[in-house]
């Protein structure tokens, strides 16, 4: 029913109940008048009678008429008042349903608890959900039971000190779960009362997800602290008024001064030194201008001590979202041992290159007095020996029928004498040139060489039985002329060797074990005795006498210095009377004079 | 010109040498023409016929066949007197020999870089030393045309 059709029946019953009965009074005082009027009473008794009875029924009929017109508007107020009453108690259990729905549905974690016995009262879902008890588990438990233990006398204190008046911050607390897990919350409360008690309303917000990220956060910040600050190049980071937005401790320690003081701060506040200030500055707003990263190989810097130190930076721009540069970061590496070591390697080097040009100097002067010696060697000792030769020539010729047979072997004797000195001095400019000749290291085939060697020697085999076997000999590389002196060294020792031998025999080859190729010439000759083997290659050594082999002992002396100059090695193996064999390789024409 | 004139110039300072050289010539019968000078700068004087031997202008300064010439010399070295003599058109086409004791390998080709027409190494050997001797008369003296003009005594 609304609230119009339910006003307007009480007004109709209103009116029913008090105009009915004074329209029957009327009715009544009518039938009386008109009976006093016409039976037996006075005319003037009737007439006052009459007249007062119709002045009552008048008054009696406004009285009504006026009643009911009071009624009708005080049954309108009532009908008013009870619909606002309605209306209110109505929206009072909907502001109470709203409220309600707040609590129970609230996502966050809420509970009432009972002031005096600190057991809850009641709890919504969220705190079932969240904490893992049920409702009736939750009704029996009092708020120390989500509490660890050791947190509990802390409670206690708390809710002694707690006043109870208005919203208090309950702060952040740890609360255990019926699992035992522990959880971060943020409580707050507030006084209430509830089913006649006092209590407080708790909102718990379960904080342990933004704590466990603020907790990383700090510790990555730190951790990232840590890299910057253990980092030995200076990391820091300005902004376009040259001030330091970021400083590590490498930077900070340099200047004298801690991380917290630099921040802020900028070069010319620690830098005594102007131009480099100014050089930075530079550097600093043309990245900041060009949003450019730079790379400075070479910079210096005054540190707080007055030290100068060398650095390396690299410097980049920090772009805004605007596109702008307003901040850059740098990193500029101490390069100050570097470039002591550089500079020490420098003068070490130029020094080495001193000694070198000195020692290179001593050694062309000894080379040229060597030359020089040998030059004259090669002029001046000829000379007498020719003179020697010669004269004791002309004599044996002029008076070859007048002189004596002893005077003229005496004469036979000087000149064969100074001819061997000449051999000997031819020999020994010639060792001595190999030393100093530059060589011309090319493809050699030996067996070429050989041939060349053996056409030579030809003179030496007049007469005699010698069978030269010529076996494999693989290309080297090698000076050809060099070569052929030790081919020439080693087949005429073969040759003058083999001498006393019906049939001699001769074998030029080589062997490879794989590494290196040894060349080799072989004899059938007089050999050598291996105690000897030593003296193979001394200038001047013999191993045998001159009346059996004539020789200088210049001859292998000669072959190994063009072998060692090769890089190769040369060594001979041999029995007397049983032949000897020379070996020699030949690396690759490494220089090595020796 | 003349029967006299000389044909070979000998320069050398070791007197051993000369003797030697005189006696391997002597043998080769090539005695007769012989001028022997001791040292560069006398040499050069008897080239050039200036000093000891202006007079020789008088007899137009003639050529001689052949100069046989050491390479150490007083004075003035062998390659020195070589260089003059091989830079001057007047005496450019005079054969010049180097007879010397070096066997030095710069010698021979600084030698033959100024122009000299042959170079024998003075063997020790006495009788290699006449022969070389003999050769080198018979070719440069005997056998060689030099161009006319440049010596009288050439016919």
């Amino acid at each position: 029913m609304t609230m119009k059709t339910e006003q307007q029946s009480l007004a109709r019953s209103l009116s029913r109940t008090l105009i009915l009965p004074p329209l029957a009074m009327m009715a009544l005082t009518g039938v009386l008048l008109w009976q006093i009027h016409y039976l037996n009473a006075s005319n003037t008794t009737r007439v006052l009678l009459a007249t007062g009875i119709g002045l009552i029924l008048l008054l009696g009929g406004l009285l009504a008429v006026f009643a009911r017109r009071q009624l009708l508007k005080t049954s309108r107020t009532y009908g008013e008042a009870l619909r606002v009453s309605r209306e209110q108690t109505k929206a009072l259990r909907s502001s109470e349903n709203r409220y309600r729905l707040l609590f129970e549905s609230n996502p966050q974690p809420m509970w009432v608890f009972d002031t005096e016995t600190i057991a809850f009262l009641d709890v919504n879902k969220a705190a079932i959900r969240q904490y893992g008890y049920t409702r009736e588990e939750f009704l029996n438990l009092t708020i120390r039971d989500v509490r660890p233990t050791e947190d509990v006398p802390a409670l206690l204190d708390n809710l002694a000190l707690h006043t109870t008046n208005g919203l208090s911050e309950g702060g952040i607390w740890r609360h255990r779960r019926k699992d035992g897990s522990q959880i971060d919350v943020h409580i707050t409360s507030h006084p209430i009362e509830f089913a006649g008690r006092r209590a407080e309303l708790v909102l718990a917000t379960d904080i342990t997800e933004r704590l466990r990220a603020e907790r990383e956060l700090v510790e990555q910040r730190a951790f990232l602290r840590q890299i910057i600050d253990l980092n030995p190049s200076f990391i820091f980071a300005k902004d376009r008024e040259g001030r330091f937005t970021l400083v590590n401790e490498s930077l900070a320690s340099a200047y004298g001064t801690s991380v917290t003081d630099l921040v802020g701060k900028s070069d010319a506040d620690f830098n005594a030194n102007a131009a480099e200030v100014a050089s930075f500055r530079r550097d600093d707003l043309e990245v900041l201008d060009t949003c450019r990263d730079k790379f400075i190989p070479e910079e210096k810097i005054t540190d707080s001590q007055g030290h100068k130190r060398w650095l390396q930076t690299f410097k980049r721009p920090l772009i805004g979202a605007d596109g702008k540069a307003n901040q850059l970061l740098a990193v500029a590496t101490d390069i100050t041992d570097r470039k002591k070591a550089a500079e020490k390697i420098r003068k070490l080097n130029e020094e080495l290159e001193k000694r070198v040009s000195e020692r290179t100097a001593q050694l062309e002067a000894a080379n040229n007095e060597l030359e020089a010696f040998s030059y004259s060697v090669s002029h001046d000792l000829r000379a007498p020996l020719r003179a020697m030769h010669g004269f004791s020539r002309i004599l044996l010729e002029t008076f070859a029928t007048e002189l004596p047979a002893e005077v003229k072997r005496y004469l036979n004797l000087i000149s064969s004498n100074a001819g061997q000195m000449g051999h000997l001095i031819d020999d020994l400019l010639a060792f001595s040139r190999i030393g100093r000749q530059p060589m011309k290291i090319q493809s050699v085939a030996p067996a070429e060489v050989v041939k060349q060697v053996l056409s030579e020697l030809d003179v030496d085999r007049q007469g005699r039985n010698i069978d030269v076997e010529l076996g494999e000999l693989p290309e080297v590389q090698a000076d050809p002329a060099l070569l052929k002196q030790v081919y020439a060294n080693l087949l005429s020792n073969a040759f003058k060797y083999t001498r006393q031998r019906e049939q001699a025999r001769i074998e030029v080859g080589s062997e490879n074990n794989g590494r290196e190729t040894f060349y080799y010439v072989r004899d059938n000759g007089a050999g050598f005795d291996m105690r000897f083997a030593d003296k193979l290659f001394g200038v001047f050594q013999r191993l045998h006498r001159a009346e059996e082999f004539e020789g200088t002992g210049v001859g292998l002396a000669t072959a190994q210095r063009i072998v060692n100059r090769h890089g190769g090695r040369i060594w001979g193996q041999g029995e007397v009377d049983a032949g000897a064999t020379f070996y020699f390789t030949l690396q690759g024409g490494n220089s090595h004079d020796g | 010109m003349t029967d006299d004139a000389v044909e070979i110039l000998l320069v050398e300072d070791n007197p051993n040498d000369v003797e030697l050289a005189l006696h391997a010539l002597r043998k080769n019968k090539l005695t007769n023409r012989i001028h022997v000078v001791r040292d560069g700068a006398e040499a050069l004087d008897f080239i050039f016929c200036t000093g000891s031997y202006a007079d020789r202008q008088e007899s137009n300064c003639t050529h001689p066949k052949v100069i046989l010439l050491d390479l150490k010399l007083p004075k003035i070295d062998g390659l020195d007197v070589l260089k003059r003599v091989k830079s001057d058109e007047r005496t450019k086409a005079i054969p010049v020999v180097m007879m010397t004791s070096s066997r030095e390998e710069r010698d021979v080709v600084e030698s033959y870089r100024l122009g000299v027409n042959s170079y024998i190494v003075k063997p020790v050997d006495f009788d290699q030393f006449t022969e070389a001797v003999r050769q080198l008369g018979l070719y440069w003296v005997l056998l060689n045309n030099a161009p006319s003009g440049l010596s009288a005594s050439t016919g």
